[in-house]
């Protein structure tokens, strides 16, 4: 940890240009997300009431009647609205990331061309968007059963709901720990105790946002909105920066 | 930085003014009701 932060004195300039980038991408992704957004949702809506009517009259056959004449323009303009979502969270998140996670090893004195690192990046997070892709269609499902379930009986237990968590979980962690190898299996080629180690400073910087900006927000809303964004993307780059450190001790490219 | 990053910079600019563009005129390509006169519809249809 001390020569991540002596890495991270070394190039402050790197290190803010990162946050910077972060910051940004957050920025980005709700203006470009949020139109896409608001569309899938009013056309959700609009295939809802037409079914309502329908399935009133014929109560089965859900999937037959997304595709009958009236509704069929609305399920296509609906799934595709969803690709296009998923289309721009990826491209956003290939560019943005992609960039700071360079700055990240710039830092750590690797040689890597932007834009061979940027490819190597888009390349590596088409496993990881497909698993994100699996895992939005596996909530769905595991929600409306567990809906339905409570309707039957209250006390149910969401079992499913809990594993799919976990595994996402474990889906964010391994792709985290690919980005500075770009290599998908870096996570389990990493010793377990620099592993746990990793998620330990996470998640006591987590801890120590959650326990601070209520104190600060009861003296100036503002001042903790801009503290908390400090110290959130300033302790997710320092991750980031000792990650990669740690994982090029371990594996190296 | 070498000239392929910066073809890869002037990509990435040229890729977020045609997806900003396209965000724009979402209304014209997909029109819908707005989620309030969807919302509307469906109380009225009940």
């Amino acid at each position: 940890m001390i020569e991540t932060l002596k890495l991270i004195r070394k190039n402050l300039l790197l290190f803010i240009t990162a946050i910077v980038v972060d910051v940004t991408f957050f920025i980005a992704y709700g203006f470009y997300t949020a139109k896409i957004g608001e569309k899938i949702t009013a056309y959700a809506t609009l295939i809802i009431n037409k079914l309502s009517i329908i399935m009133a009259e014929q109560p089965t056959g859900l999937l037959k009647h997304l595709f009958d004449a009236e509704i069929k323009p609305l399920t296509i303009n609906l799934g595709l609205l969803v690709i296009i979502f998923f289309a721009t969270t990826y491209i956003l998140y290939c560019i943005f990331q992609g960039t700071s996670w360079w700055f990240i090893t710039k830092i750590n004195e690797k040689k890597d061309r932007y834009h061979n690192y940027l490819l190597g990046f888009a390349r590596i997070n088409l496993i990881w968007m497909a698993g994100y892709i699996i895992y939005k269609i596996l909530d769905v499902i595991i929600s409306v059963r567990y809906a339905l379930m409570q309707k039957i009986a209250e006390n149910a237990t969401n079992t499913g709901g809990k594993i799919l968590f976990a595994a996402a979980l474990l889906l964010g962690i391994t792709a985290f720990f690919s980005y500075p190898t770009l290599k998908p299996g870096t996570l389990f080629r990493t010793p377990l105790k620099t592993s746990i180690l990793i998620l330990i400073i996470g998640v006591a910087f987590y801890i120590a946002i959650q326990l601070m900006l209520p104190q600060i927000n009861k003296i100036n809303a503002q001042a903790a909105l801009i503290i908390g964004t400090i110290i959130l993307f300033t302790g997710i780059n320092l991750v980031k920066v000792y990650t990669t450190r740690a994982t090029n001790v371990h594996t190296r490219t | 930085m070498d000239k392929k990053d910066l073809y890869a910079l002037l990509l990435i600019t040229t890729i977020l003014l045609l997806l900003a563009l396209f965000v724009l005129n979402l209304d014209k390509i997909f029109p819908t009701p707005t989620v309030q006169e969807a919302i509307k519809q469906a109380i009225n249809a009940t």
